[in-house]
């Protein structure tokens, strides 16, 4: 019947098929919401790259999330606001802001603006948007691994990280928009395609980019890299002693998963039109976790179904109130019950009901 | 022929130009809230020979292993390999030079399958980038081959290693040492928990071994040192106390002194 | 000055409060609770619903939450936590999704409006416990104004502290504990009830929560999301104080408080709590084991 490996490229040519199907069924409205779903499927796919092949419980990637999402969020505010008098555009809360007899100059007109001057470029915005994640993250990975802080640890560190930066973003009001997020922002500019949220070809645009990450994140794990790597997950000793540098593993797959994190967060500004302080909220980083725990773990495209369908079921039952309250108590009861007896989630029930149905003995992955 | 003391220091002596040490332990030391584990250590082992070291419980022989593979880090002397300082190297550059262990408790992935098990021991290239250009085929690299048909592991290639027996979760830890091939292999009582007809194989994986790699064993079965061993090392109070071949070592009075009246080592 | 040494103290004690019982189940027991927060707020909303329908008044809450509280860390310790022993890491998670259902339960009312019923002090909106009157206002010390609530906070959170203190170092059930945190199995071939240990543990780390969400409830609006925020703080202090020690719990606690509100002063709140958890992290990573780790506990 179906091999294991035959049913996962089943899984994946089916799901690529019908993200880019679905166009043809839904309007404007319900495609644009659809491509959130897409970008916290990328969030999932981030998740399940660092938690279930590094081994590493991130609870801060609504940290690289947030810094992706602000880096292209400060380029299409500039897009979207006018010249105040000088030569370059300001955003509206800088001008609330600003110093009396400030010049209307991007690097004049509060203290840090200077930090937007470059975000004039778009791309500059974008490249920023994993970049920095990816710098970020680097450096917390080395430094958690030089001194082989524990696992425990390390979730408690990234947690802390994501909040102190989240009180960061909000002090800095005059910078970051503060309380309030930044919003009324222009639309990307891609090679002379704009990025309309309500566009289908914004739709489009995402849904290549989670594909690509994907298909790209797939390969990467099952080369020999990608082995090692869940070597070291299952026992760093043991590899150590075969000669590999744990550390330098575990950076190189978390610097991948925050990129991976930006690069959502810039998709969904592009899409939502938004950015805000509530991405560095501990409750979006552990959600992260628990669609990613739903979906499996140790599944790439597990956890990216996982938190799509957690998401569209969420939202189309947010029209009541208690629904809403009722769905996320199931969630978490949900939650629970994965990690009590189902550690490899939803994908992993499945692929054992499908080798059960086929009759098939072992366990190979 | 029963050489005499004389002459066994001359054939040493001839042994020593013929082929170097190219293992030194010298002087180790290392200290645990001053108690001296090992104190002022001192062994030579020659390219490709099997060294026993023997010592009851607490002298030092584990500690003495995490201490040449990097796990501790010691607080005086030097371990050298090939003449190059390796002291208190970290454990992945140490096993790189050159140095593989077997653990007492065995040590393999246990969540991944036998045969990712050996993949992962093929680590001849250890960099990421280079790792990163590597596919995983179906068919086994001949290294890989050959240690899955010495451990007779071949039915098992699928299933994951929590599930592989007590003996062969460790001829599984001697075949990844096997694949990785390094120039000295540490084990640590290899045949603990085997029941006789398992020692004895692993006793035959051990021989063959010999001659392409240096070995250095910890060991308690004297039947099983008897079927391998060449040279004896004791180690007592974290020092070398006595060497030599099997009979050698059963008749020292060194070595009957430190086991105070037992009937020397030979009935460890 | 006084003003903010006192706040700092203020800080301090209720920075104690929340990492007392975090002590005792991660320090004493290794378990990640992050339903930690949660017990904190059905403490507050113990007193908020004694209030509405008993008429109690703050003081009588107390105990009332630490019941409730213990109770519902019962129940956890039980049916879940008692599961994970041998894999503390999955605590973390299994106890957040603990969290994320307490917190829809109270935004629920535990379901009862389906059936008609509606409690007064439940539900998804803001909430009011009420402060007792005697605890109101200030009294004058050394020329300075000193809030008689913070006074109060203060001494229940001592108070708690040397109950604390006296039960594991004092009592046979403390004695049981520490050995069972050194050596679980060791403890349990002396005859020690393992189990019942653990259980009692956590209830009790789960009480103190419930008392010191009675408190917190006399500075903030009681919500069902209110002690989310409270988990992290409590970690740091228990993992800055040194996971084995009690007494670490409490300098770290001191100390920390005691920079938040000094920085508070000479920056902002808000840069304040970011400085402290910088500060926290640096430590945690130069010297894991905490900075008054002990090896005995």
């Amino acid at each position: 019947m179906f091999s294991d490996k035959k049913l996962e490229a089943l899984s994946y040519i089916a799901f690529i098929a019908f993200i880019f199907i679905l166009p043809l069924f839904m309007d404007e409205f319900w495609l644009s919401r659809f491509a959130k779903y897409l970008v916290f499927g990328m969030c999932g796919v981030a998740i399940s790259l660092s938690w279930g092949y590094a081994g590493i419980l991130n609870l801060g990637q609504g940290m690289f999330f947030g810094i992706g999402a602000y880096s292209i969020a400060f380029s299409l505010k500039l897009a979207g606001s006018d010249k105040a008098g000088g030569s370059t555009p300001i955003p509206d809360f800088m001008l609330l802001n600003a110093e009396p007899n400030a010049p209307p100059e991007l690097g004049q007109i509060v203290t840090g603006s200077w930090i937007w001057v470059p975000f004039q470029s778009q791309w500059f915005g974008f490249a920023m948007g994993l970049l920095v994640p990816g710098v970020f993250a680097g450096l917390v990975a080395y430094i958690l691994g030089r001194s082989r802080v524990s696992g425990v640890y390390v979730a408690i560190i990234t947690l802390s990280l994501t909040l102190l930066g989240r009180l960061l973003l909000v002090d800095q009001q005059q910078v970051t928009g503060g309380f309030n997020g930044i919003t009324n922002m222009g639309y990307f500019d891609l090679f002379g395609l704009e990025l309309d949220p309500y566009f289908k070809n914004t739709y489009y645009v995402i849904a290549i980019c989670l594909t690509v990450v994907l298909l790209g994140l797939r390969w990467l794990v099952s080369t020999k890299a990608g082995l090692i790597l869940q070597g070291i997950r299952d026992n760093q000793n043991r590899a150590r002693y075969l000669g590999y540098s744990v550390s330098a593993y575990q950076v190189f797959f978390f610097v991948i998963s925050a990129i991976v994190a930006g690069l959502a967060g810039v998709l969904y500004v592009i899409v939502s039109e938004f950015a805000s302080p509530t991405f560095l909220d501990i409750t979006f980083s552990v959600t992260m976790v628990v669609w990613a725990a739903v979906g499996g773990r140790t599944s790439l495209l597990g956890a990216c179904i996982g938190a799509i369908l957690l998401n569209y079921v969420g939202a189309t039952l947010s029209e009541t109130e208690s629904l809403l309250y009722a769905w996320q108590l199931l969630i978490g009861v949900i939650f629970l019950a994965i990690v009590l007896w189902l550690p490899n989630g939803l994908a992993g029930l499945a692929t054992d009901l499908v080798r059960k149905l086929s009759g098939r003995k072992g366990t190979a992955t | 022929m029963m050489l005499s003391g004389h002459d066994l220091k001359l054939v040493e002596r001839v042994n020593m130009i013929q082929s170097s040490a190219n293992f030194v332990v010298e002087n180790l030391e290392v200290s645990f809230n001053g108690f001296k584990a090992v104190d002022g250590m001192n062994l030579k082992i020659y390219d490709g020979e099997l060294r026993v070291l023997l010592g009851a419980n607490g002298a030092g022989k584990t500690t003495l292993m995490d201490l040449i593979s990097g796990r501790t880090k010691s607080t005086g002397g030097k371990v050298l390999l090939n003449g190059k300082n390796i002291t208190n190297w970290e454990e992945h550059l140490i096993a790189r030079e050159g140095i593989g262990r077997k653990f007492q408790i065995p040590n393999v992935f246990r969540e991944l399958t036998v045969r990712q098990n050996f993949l992962i021991a093929d680590c001849r290239q250890t960099g990421v980038f280079s790792n990163v250009l590597k596919g995983i085929g179906r068919t086994l690299p001949e290294n890989v081959q050959y240690a899955v048909e010495l451990t007779e592991l071949g039915d098992v290639l699928d299933r994951e290693a929590a599930i592989l027996s007590h003996g062969q979760t460790q001829w599984l830890e001697i075949g990844m040492l096997l694949v990785q091939n390094p120039q000295l292999i540490l084990l640590d009582e290899p045949t603990a928990g085997m029941t006789a007809q398992e020692t004895q194989k692993t006793a035959e994986i051990i021989t063959r071994l010999k001659g392409q790699h240096t070995i250095l064993v910890v060991e308690h079965d004297m039947g099983f040192v008897r079927a391998i061993c060449e040279r004896i090392t004791v180690m007592h109070q974290g020092r070398n106390l006595a060497e030599g071949t099997v009979k050698e070592i059963e008749n020292s009075e060194a070595v009957k002194a430190a086991y105070l009246g037992s009937g020397g080592i030979g009935h460890a | 000055m006084i003003e903010s040494i006192f706040l700092g103290l203020s800080v301090g004690s209720i920075l104690l409060l929340i990492a007392l019982g975090l002590s005792i189940t991660y320090g004493a027991m290794g378990i990640i609770n992050m339903a930690h927060g949660e017990l904190l707020m059905i403490g507050a909303y113990c007193a908020v619903l004694t209030r509405i329908h008993l008429s109690f008044n703050m003081y009588m809450a107390i105990p009332v939450a630490f019941i409730v509280a213990a109770a519902v860390g019962f129940i956890i310790e039980y049916f879940v936590v008692r599961r994970l022993y041998s894999r503390l890491m999955d605590t973390l998670l299994a106890t957040w999704g603990i969290a994320i259902i307490l917190q829809q339960l109270i935004r629920l009312e535990f379901g009862l409006p389906f059936l008609g019923i509606h409690v007064e002090g439940l539900g998804p909106g803001l909430q009011n416990s009420g402060m007792p009157s005697g605890l109101q206002g200030s009294f004058h010390l050394l020329g300075a104004n000193i809030p008689i609530f913070r006074t109060f906070v203060i001494f229940v959170s001592l108070a708690a502290f040397c109950l604390t203190w006296a039960i594991i170092y004092k009592t046979s059930l403390g004695t049981q504990l520490r050995a069972v945190t050194r050596n679980a199995k060791m403890a349990a071939a002396c005859g020690v009830n393992v189990k019942r240990v653990n259980t009692l543990a956590f209830s009790y780390g789960a009480g103190i929560a419930g008392i010191a969400g009675v408190l917190l409830s006399g500075f903030q609006s009681v919500k069902p999301d209110m002690g989310s925020s409270f988990v992290i703080d409590g970690f740091l202090v228990v993992v800055t104080g040194g996971v084995n020690s009690l007494l670490g719990t409490l300098f770290s606690a001191g100390i920390l408080g005691e920079v938040r509100a000094l920085l508070a002063i000479l920056w902002n709140d808000v840069l304040a709590q970011a400085a402290v958890f910088f500060g926290v992290i640096i430590i945690i990573i130069l010297r894991p084991q905490g900075l008054f780790f002990t090896k005995s506990r």
